[in-house]
């Protein structure tokens, strides 16, 4: 599968990086119920609290969850990146000891773009961009001189997260600065689907790309687009990019950005067997082209269209500003139209900035 | 009349279901955030000392800020740029008294106010330790038992770079002095109705010979801050009063910090600070100018400035001993009399 390929990547590491991470990882794992939280307080239950989603309850819990939060910090820093890709500047998280970085597929733009990959101390390596996945915002870029880079793991697809997880943000927001390393933000997931995370970890233009961790230092989410409140932090779940991970290493893109996919503007009669329009809206493509209500769509770029879903699917397919020949039957009448695909406006979600 | 009805049931039901989303989310939504009292509640114990000795600070009858008590003669230490005239505190204990304005740090934005009358206040205890490392917890302390804010320290401490001041003219030299050449759209000069062919003779009553002498006077200010142009149109004299401009925000176009005023207001004055502690918690502008706690209960900072969507600054409690000393010469100097608020953001920098 996709992920062999990552493990793949991992397991020919070099031998110090990858025991820095294991030593971590067994640090994370191991530290609670023994060094740390046995000379405190071995009640304190920190799994409940950062993966089962409850609240701190005491001073106590508080001061383990510190602890933790203090040695998660130093570890998610070192392997966040600035991207800067012609004047634009994004973040990045470097995922493998040989340089492959995840960002946001609105960081990177088009695959195959010379960048440059700001690492924590300042230093600046050569990149590339690769694919973008731009429906879920996934972008991949690779750092194009020889490692090995310190990285974190991506989580398991596997392990569902949880409303209330804790969980822990870092990029470089307003983009890279001289003096500054990787910001990093506190907070807990709202909601998941199939699209986005939400957090309350704020997030503000040049965070994009950079990396959503869970508490043990797993990415679960790479930082994407943010609304008006300030629990409105949106980040592309993970297994975004574990499930297209061949397509993106081969620099493919595909997809629309969210909010910007094509439209012709109707809406189907979904009592009808076929593809019937129950309403074209003033002022689309749609109306443009001369739809009317009560048209049955037979065929969209050339292509059979069987009922509704279909003609959506076949309307997905294509970019904004595509010409379609359209075959449709109205009343005994079959006519061909010709139509411009137009495109979404939502105003709902602002990207990020780079 | 029967499709009527049919309406109002339909109506109904919607509205039934609507309601029962937005019951949902109401109990559902907040309670998983980082932000709640079932969260503050566990640092109840942490800040239990230093919110006694936090205030909150008056302009008018409007809460301006926050302070921390800094003296046991009740000096009070807070955010400057923040205040007018006239002051007053209200302390944990819930009373209102006067305060007056005796010391100004413009560097540091801070101000120093002494509580009238003779009352039993306690100083806060600043950190002795270093600043605690990126990831810590902290506190914002308000008057109450609970914590106003929580958040983890994000960037360790740094310089934050005063942001560039621009008034939004192009100038030329001419016999006169300083000519407009140009004024650029939606600046503070368009704002304040300078116009081509202006001549600038004062930038508040300091005389400028040419062009480098005005930019030069006006980068010594800050974003926000007023200036008072003298200016010659043709045959008459005006004094035009202009707040300047931000220059990224000119040069850019407001995309530059539209996504930072997502969430809420930021402070006025956000930037050149000689050193700073930034972190995650959300505070409003008001809520600036008081301590910030670490788990031990220590005071580790006292927030200067709500700096944009994802963060806050402290001055660090290293830091504040030094100030706090060359503040309290000032006030024994001066004797706090000639000072007035407004004077606070019209000071140059001296740097």
């Amino acid at each position: 599968m996709s992920l062999s390929h990552i493990r793949g990547g991992l397991g020919s590491s070099s031998p110090s990086a990858r025991c820095g991470w294991l030593l971590i990882l067994a640090l994370l794992v191991t530290a609670f119920p023994s060094s740390v939280v046995a000379s405190e307080s071995s009640e304190v239950d920190l799994e409940s609290i950062f993966f089962g989603g409850r609240e701190p309850q005491s001073l106590a819990e508080l001061q383990v969850m510190e602890r933790h939060q203090q040695e998660l910090a130093k570890k998610a820093v070192a392997c966040t990146v600035g991207i800067i890709v012609g004047s634009a500047h994004g973040s990045g998280v470097i995922i493998s000891p040989d340089g492959y970085v995840l960002t946001a597929a609105h960081v990177g733009g088009v695959p195959n773009r010379a960048a440059r990959v700001v690492l924590p101390d300042g230093r600046q390596v050569r990149g590339k961009t690769l694919g973008a996945y731009r429906t879920l915002d996934a972008g991949l870029m690779k750092i194009e001189e020889p490692g090995p880079w310190p990285y974190a793991e991506m989580a398991s697809a596997e392990e569902p997260l949880r409303i209330g997880q804790w969980c822990l943000v870092t990029g470089h927001p307003g983009g890279y600065q001289e003096g500054r390393s990787p910001v990093v933000r506190l907070g807990r997931i709202l909601l998941t689907d199939r699209f986005a995370i939400t957090t309350d970890c704020t997030l503000v233009g040049g965070d994009s790309g950079g990396p959503l961790f869970d508490m043990e230092g797993r990415v679960i989410g790479i930082n994407s687009r943010i609304g008006r409140l300030l629990t409105a932090n949106m980040h592309v779940p993970i297994n975004a990019y574990q499930e297209t991970w061949d397509r993106l290493v081969k620099s493919e893109e595909w997809g629309h950005f969210p909010g910007t996919g094509p439209f012709i503007g109707v809406r189907g009669d979904t009592e009808a067997a076929t593809a019937r329009l129950a309403e074209v809206y003033p002022g689309t493509p749609a109306a443009q082209a001369g739809l009317q209500p009560g048209d049955v769509i037979l065929k969209f770029a050339e292509r059979v269209v069987s009922d509704f879903s279909s003609l959506q699917l076949l309307v997905n397919d294509t970019q904004p500003g595509d010409k379609v020949q359209i075959e449709l039957r109205r009343g005994e009448q079959e006519l061909t139209l010709e139509l411009v695909v137009g495109q979404q406006r939502s105003p709902s979600r602002l990207e990020l900035e780079p | 009349m029967v499709f009527l009805r049919v309406n109002y049931l339909l109506r109904g039901i919607i509205w039934g279901v609507i309601g029962l989303l937005l019951s949902l989310s109401v109990s559902t939504l907040p309670a998983s955030e980082r932000n709640t009292s079932l969260v503050k509640r566990a640092f109840r114990d942490a800040i239990r000392e230093v919110s006694r000795s936090t205030v909150h600070v008056m302009s008018d009858g409007r809460r301006v800020a926050l302070g921390a008590i800094v003296t046991d003669e009740g000096h009070v230490l807070t955010k400057a740029s923040e205040l007018d005239q006239p002051l007053r505190c209200q302390l944990f204990e819930g009373r209102i008294v006067d305060a007056t304005l005796v010391a100004v740090n413009e560097q540091w934005d801070l101000a120093l106010l002494r509580l009238e009358g003779d009352r039993e206040v306690t100083a806060v205890q600043w950190s002795e330790s270093e600043s605690p490392p990126v990831g810590s917890w902290l506190a914002t302390t308000g008057l109450q038992t609970l914590p106003i804010s929580i958040g983890v320290v994000s960037v360790a401490e740094r310089e934050i770079e005063r942001r560039r001041p621009a008034l939004g003219v192009v100038l030329e030299d001419s016999t006169r002095g300083p000519r407009v050449h140009r004024v650029l759209e939606n600046s503070a000069a368009a704002q304040a109705g300078l116009r081509i062919n202006d001549v600038v003779t004062h930038l508040d009553g300091e005389p400028m010979s040419d062009r480098d002498a005005l930019i030069d006077a006006i980068r010594l200010r800050r974003p926000g801050g007023r200036v008072k142009l003298s200016v010659l149109r043709g045959d008459e004299t005006l004094e035009i009063d202009a707040e300047l401009g931000e220059w990224t925000q000119l040069v850019h176009g407001d995309r530059a910090n539209f996504q930072d005023n997502l969430g809420g207001q930021l402070s006025n004055r956000r930037s050149g600070f000689p050193s700073a502690l930034q972190h995650d918690t959300v505070l409003r502008p008001n809520q600036c100018g008081g301590p910030l706690v670490g788990l031990d209960g220590s005071v580790v900072g006292l927030n200067i400035a709500r700096a944009s969507r994802i963060g806050s600054y402290a001055i660090p409690a290293s830091e504040i001993p030094a100030i706090l000393e060359g503040l309290l010469a000032q006030a024994t100097e001066t004797g706090g009399a000639e000072l007035v608020a407004t004077d606070v953001e019209d000071t140059a920098d001296p740097d």
